[in-house]
């Protein structure tokens, strides 16, 4: 188990600091005392910025004494997931392909932090150009999950989700092409968010698949991981949000595909999450999605041929650089014939059509977020009921149809597995509509505890 | 082409490129693609077109590209 996160939540911080009993500066040596104790052992970190967080924890305090107030973020200690460029700073993407890289711009996405106030604390590690959902496959050696450290801390947003936990960030940015912030946010007991496809900018972010691709917060609260959106999007002040009422609320419960593989200790957490919001005045109603287990096959395609296309010349250049099972994932989209990326394409409509349906007036989609718990490092099946799975596709099952729809999802806690390993609950809301979705998670978050 | 012609020809190409170890990966492939080509997916292509651009629209007018709007739903 991890010891207990020393540093506050976004609300915590921000009460605390706007009362003068707390300041910028402790937090963020708090988190950078953390990596100095633990990074060692975790791997979560590529990159720490300690002198230039630092110097912006003091600015904070200083702009924050001359009353100057920023908002939520200003002074909270964030993580940045190193495939997102930060001016001057390396973006490694975790690969020796780029060796020598130095960022000359920031990312939309680290100006609108920068604008809130947000103190930078370093880059994080990941699964090698975000393609996989381990966060094992890295330049710089595997990520451990804080809570057991013989675990991935899922992927491909790993390094992110596992410096919350370890108190080395309140919060942190990942990214989201198949799960990879749902996926880590799960497998550490986080909150992850991943929007509307287009809602946040993923210009300066280093692509896996550009029409999968989403930038997102994990946080460990509905409301820390809202108020790092709302900066991301560019409200340069985010406001809270109020929980939506359970009481008449109608959730979709895909159970068909979604939950027909599971350890059962998961299983017995999300039926206990389902009937926690039913004791709360929500109705269930079971939804079917026709063409669901056909996303995977729907997602490969488009997935790897894109992927494959952005590492194209440098499969050529520098092939020997790239880890062994990421080269080999590559070089297979490769092989992807044009008319079956246009039928995946043309599949992809039809998908996002019958998530529309199965949402319909309802509030939302309720389902698992990973149908494990988070698996040992190097485990390529996991046996359930008797029966050797495929770890990956597992890991991906839940999560992937959306970043196929665009529709917007948020993962959060709902309790532990016997073993002591975190369970994960997912909602899954209207295009467009993150707010309606972040209010109801909110609700849902109060409800299960 | 064919599944199996097209696959026999992916194999041949990365054992001649020197990375024999994909086939496992191309093998894994081949069945998603014909799980893909066998799928009942009834679509036109005018229907395509018109939810890519109402897909556009939707996610333009409601959050904007670079989301620069506040969001007014409930």
């Amino acid at each position: 188990m991890p010891d207990t996160p020393v540093t506050p939540t976004i609300e915590q911080f921000g009460r605390r600091w706007r009362a003068g009993d707390i300041s910028a500066a402790t937090v963020t040596e708090t988190c950078l005392a953390a990596i100095e104790a633990r990074n060692d052992a975790l791997n979560a970190f590529i990159t720490v910025m300690g002198d230039e967080a630092r110097r912006q924890a003091a600015e904070a305090d200083r702009e924050r004494a001359a009353g100057r107030d920023r908002g939520p973020l200003h002074g909270v200690p964030i993580a940045i997931k190193d495939l997102i460029d930060i001016k001057g700073v390396p973006t490694t993407a975790a690969s020796r392909v780029r060796e020598g890289h130095i960022s000359s711009a920031d990312a939309p996405v680290i100006a609108h932090l920068r604008n809130a106030g947000a103190v930078l604390i370093g880059k994080t590690n990941l699964h090698e150009f975000a393609y996989g959902t381990t966060s094992e496959d890295s330049a710089f050696g595997a990520v451990r999950n804080p809570h057991d450290p013989s675990r991935t801390p899922g992927g491909s947003s790993g390094g992110s989700a596992a410096a919350i936990v370890a108190g080395m960030a309140v919060a942190a940015l990942g990214s989201d092409t198949g799960g990879s912030i749902r996926i880590p946010a799960a497998a550490c007991g986080l909150v992850g968010l991943k929007p509307t496809y287009d809602e946040v900018s993923a210009a300066g972010v280093v692509p896996l698949a550009r029409s999968f691709d989403h930038v997102g917060p994990l946080a460990r609260t509905v409301m820390d991981a809202w108020l790092v959106h709302e900066v991301l999007t560019g409200v340069s002040v985010p406001q809270g949000i109020g929980a939506a009422s359970l009481k008449g609320m109608t959730f979709g419960v895909p159970d068909s595909y979604f939950c027909e593989v599971m350890e059962p200790d998961v299983r017995a957490r999300y039926d206990a999450s389902v009937r926690a919001l039913q004791e709360a005045g929500a109705a269930v109603q079971q939804v079917e999605i026709p063409h669901a287990a056909l996303t995977a096959a729907v997602y490969i395609h488009i997935h790897a041929t894109e992927g494959s296309e952005y590492h194209a010349r440098m499969l050529e250049r520098v092939p020997e650089r790239y880890t062994p099972v990421v080269r080999r994932r590559l070089e297979m989209g490769r092989y992807i014939l044009s008319e079956d990326y246009v039928r995946a394409q043309n599949a992809r409509r039809v998908l996002v059509r019958e998530v529309d349906a199965a949402l319909g007036e309802r509030a939302a989609l309720l389902l698992p977020t990973m149908p494990i718990a988070a698996p040992p490092i190097g485990a390529e099946t996991v046996s359930i009921e008797g029966r050797d799975e495929q770890v990956r596709a597992l890991m991906l099952r839940c999560t992937q149809l959306f970043n196929v729809t665009g529709h917007p999802a948020i993962a959060m806690p709902c309790g532990v597995t016997g073993g002591g390993m975190p369970c994960s609950l997912q909602l899954v809301g209207r295009r467009g509509k993150t707010h309606a979705l972040a209010r109801i998670a909110l609700a849902v978050e109060a409800a299960i505890g | 082409m064919d599944i199996q012609t097209w696959l026999d020809a992916a194999i041949a190409d990365a054992k001649r490129r020197g990375i024999p170890e994909l086939e496992p990966l191309l093998r894994a492939l081949a069945k998603s693609t014909e799980a893909l080509r066998k799928a009942d997916f009834a679509e036109q292509p005018d229907a395509i077109v018109d939810e890519l651009s109402d897909l556009s629209r939707a996610s333009n007018a409601s959050v904007g590209n670079a989301g620069h709007t506040r969001h007014t739903d409930n």
